[in-house]
């Protein structure tokens, strides 16, 4: 009797200009997703409201139930922004201003300079997380001194580990899953490590080689970028109650997929995580852009799907840099790929992506990773 | 049915207050940092310009045009590669009428080189044949993929990747994704009226 699981399959994609022509492939995510997909933050070169007089790369949240924009870094005057994150409730806005990170209150329209710091990332209990010097930092922005997070100190881990970048805050804000790798030394290469501060009792673990961790909101699971030993990046998942570490980018013939894989990010939920990947072996349909593309895998039942296409096929351009709400319904990305017949532009767009769940699955999906 | 569409909007009035972007609404905010306009949605059959003069840094024989000018008409996937094209100022291109001199079975090449200044040049040579369309459209998607900075050779060193290194003296690739454009521009030229 054959399983009925269910896949993702796209339901709708709505677009913004973001007119980025200078984003490079490996850039982190230029958008985030609240927990419940209804808010993205997003950065754009284009000035899409009145207000925003300037030329420079400000912060605009999306409203999808409303399917408006507002800007939201006048703050930032002509300084570009980057880094953007919401918190999952899509109250809190936190990004990086010339070194600078900035928070904001989108509901009592407050905004607060939180210190020189990069990579901020809001939790749901409201704290912020961000990277300074080379260390990870936390503070309450409604009231709270910064705590350094990033003491490395547990048990088998190198304390040589000395930089320390990229924070991923669990829900709750105990957990905080981080990069660390030695300073450069010219002699050997430095080999980056993932791992997670737990900041109630303490303490630091080590979860394995790699780098740009995301964190699902209970803690319970941790998508990184890892090394696979024959010079591609894979995207690594472990599961932190039972420490075991697969890679999920696989040929859906055999073996590790073909190309390297980035920018992980996973849903709080856990279940789902999306991508972008040069590979052009994921997925059983047909990928031959030789570019980046974003998939979703599934957890739960092994499957992959591209996002960054249309059903009959794959787009030509590149598509890179997703992030994802708390279930796995709604997806945002920058791609090249044209917005409409009047974009003749060779730059990023945004793009959101929702997708819903199909039963059963077809024979050509149910390729366990 | 009654009842279940009333609790419905219930929650949805108790809810909704709750959320931020109605915080936001005091109407000077709301006109001046807001947008409407800006959110689209994505048709794919829109994505292709609707109409594309020829790029001006394509060079075209005269015996070439007709066929050119009834590509740009009639494929968007041409029209795309031609936007593409056109928006790199630092490339040229020059068609040929030729036998690639590299291998009998060779129908069309592009040799891309570039100068000293960064400026790029691609000289496609085509063996005139039938299948004129797809040989221009596959030769022209060998350039975009050197304009999206594909490594052919890294591809080609790994399995399945759609990228195949050609046997020869010199250094030559062949790559499914040219191939499947070619095709599909002469596709859409044969479907047109």
């Amino acid at each position: 009797m054959k399983a009925q699981v269910a896949a993702l399959i796209m339901s709708g994609i709505i677009t913004i200009d973001q007119k980025d022509a200078n984003r490079a492939l490996l850039d982190r995510p230029s958008a985030s997703v609240s927990a419940d997909g209804r808010y993205v933050a997003f950065l754009t070169h284009s000035p899409l409201a009145d207000a925003d007089t300037d030329h420079s790369i400000d912060v605009y949240v999306l409203d999808r139930a409303r399917q408006k924009v507002t800007f939201e870094s006048p703050a930032c005057g002509p300084i570009d922004c980057q880094d953007p994150d919401i918190s999952p409730d899509g109250r809190y806005l936190v990004f990086q201003a010339d070194g600078t990170i900035l928070w904001r209150d989108t509901v009592d329209n407050v905004d607060r300079t939180l210190g020189k710091g990069r990579q901020p990332s809001v939790a749901g209990n409201g704290v912020v997380f961000f990277t300074s010097e080379n260390d990870i930092f936390s503070i309450d922005p409604r009231g709270g001194v910064p705590r350094r997070v990033s003491i490395i100190d547990g048990p088998g881990i190198d304390t040589a580990l000395t930089w320390s970048f990229s924070p991923s805050p669990s829900a709750d804000g105990r957990y905080v899953a981080f990069s660390a790798r030695p300073p450069f030394d010219a002699r050997r290469r430095p080999s980056s490590q993932v791992l997670v501060r737990d900041m109630l009792l303490g303490t630091t673990r080590r979860i394995g080689s790699g780098w740009a961790p995301s964190i699902s909101g209970d803690a319970g699971v941790l998508a990184f970028v890892g090394p696979d030993g024959g010079g591609l990046s894979h995207i690594h998942v472990a599961d932190l109650h039972t420490g075991t570490v697969r890679i999920i980018t696989r040929s859906v013939r055999r073996g590790l997929a073909n190309g390297a894989s980035a920018n992980p990010a996973i849903s709080s939920n856990g279940r789902f995580v999306v991508f972008q990947s040069e590979a052009s072996d994921l997925v059983a349909a047909e990928d031959f852009n030789l570019l980046w593309d974003v998939f979703v895998y599934d957890r739960q039942d092994g499957t992959m799907v591209r996002v960054s296409g249309d059903p009959d096929g794959t787009w030509i351009e590149p598509s890179v840099g997703p992030s994802i709400d708390a279930t796995g319904s709604v997806i945002a990305f920058s791609s090249r790929h044209p917005t409409g017949s009047t974009d003749e532009r060779n730059d990023f767009d945004l793009y959101v992506a929702t997708l819903a769940l199909r039963s059963p699955l077809t024979e050509d999906q149910k390729i366990r990773r | 049915m009654q009842r279940r569409t009333v609790l419905v909007m219930t929650i949805c009035a108790w809810v909704l207050p709750m959320r931020p972007a109605i915080a936001q609404t005091n109407s000077g905010f709301e006109r001046t940092h807001t947008s409407f306009t800006s959110v689209r949605q994505y048709v794919a059959a829109e994505t292709a310009p609707a109409r594309l003069a020829l790029p001006p840094n394509f060079i075209v024989p005269d015996n070439f045009r007709p066929v050119i000018e009834s590509m740009l008409h009639d494929s968007p996937t041409f029209r795309r590669q031609c936007l593409r094209i056109a928006g790199e100022p630092r490339l040229m291109i020059h068609l040929i009428f030729a036998t690639p001199s590299t291998r009998s079975d060779v129908r069309a090449v592009t040799t891309i080189t570039r100068e000293h200044d960064g400026r790029r040049v691609a000289h496609i040579a085509i063996t005139p044949r039938q299948d004129l369309v797809e040989l221009i459209a596959h030769e022209f998607e060998h350039i975009v993929e050197q304009l999206d900075g594909v490594d052919l050779a890294a591809q080609a060193s790994r399995p399945r990747t759609g990228v195949h290194a050609q046997s020869g003296p010199l250094e030559m690739f062949e790559t499914v994704r040219a191939t499947r454009i070619g095709l599909r521009v002469a596709g859409e030229m044969r479907r047109s009226p």
